[in-house]
């Protein structure tokens, strides 16, 4: 069963006032797996070592729309959803 | 049963110890129960900050899980050795990426990635 997700969340898109019609334009949305879609939500909301030890939503959160764009495809291709 | 401190704890206990969080955050990432695997990350912090506290940095001690039969114990432990030995370390990262084994395989691959651009800096 396939699921939409978004390469760039809206959590914190307030603090760095990315504009809604990003965050749901059709260039911000990929179609995978639920699976796929539990996979990379999870790792999103887990503490990590690279991200200070907080989340990678908690890092993301006052960062560019760049840098949220950046993560949000290496997530995507890292967990083989995108080829590279 | 009391807690112990960690500081009071033999180096194989702490391993012991690292290994049994491992396994409960894998079983926790696979009930979708990620808060608990929060707090588990934070437990696992504190015995790797134990650890690096001690004489030669005991950090090494953790080498011994690179071939545990968990996924998710075998990448904390190559994480926590990055700035210790890093060309195995970075080897067992590698493998788990490899592996294709979902989550372990992309928090590897992720992980890798912020190595190689040079984002992520082991201490």
């Amino acid at each position: 069963m396939q699921s939409d997700v978004r390469p760039v969340c809206q959590a914190g898109s307030k603090i760095t006032r990315i504009p809604r019609e990003m965050i749901e334009g059709p260039e911000n949305l990929v179609r995978i797996s639920r699976l796929k879609r539990w996979e990379i939500t999870a790792w999103y909301q887990s503490k990590n070592a690279e991200y200070d030890g907080l989340s990678p939503r908690g890092f993301l959160k006052d960062k560019s729309w760049a840098e949220r764009q950046r993560v949000g495809l290496e997530a995507l291709i890292d967990h083989g959803v995108l080829k590279p | 049963m009391k807690k112990r401190l960690l500081n009071e704890m033999q180096t194989n206990e702490l391993v012991d110890a690292y290994a049994q969080i491992g396994m409960l955050q894998y079983s926790a990432l696979d009930d979708g129960k990620i808060s608990k695997y929060n707090r588990l990350y934070d437990e696992k912090v504190a015995i790797e900050d134990e650890m690096k506290l001690r004489p030669g940095d005991e950090r090494r001690a953790l080498m011994v899980l690179y071939s545990y039969p968990n996924m998710q114990v075998r990448l904390n432990a190559a994480t926590a050795t990055l700035a210790v030995e890093p060309q195995a370390a970075r080897r067992l990262l590698e493998e788990i990426y490899a592996s294709d084994w979902p989550p372990q395989a992309g928090a590897a691959g992720m992980r890798l990635r912020r190595l190689d651009d040079g984002t992520f800096k082991p201490k």
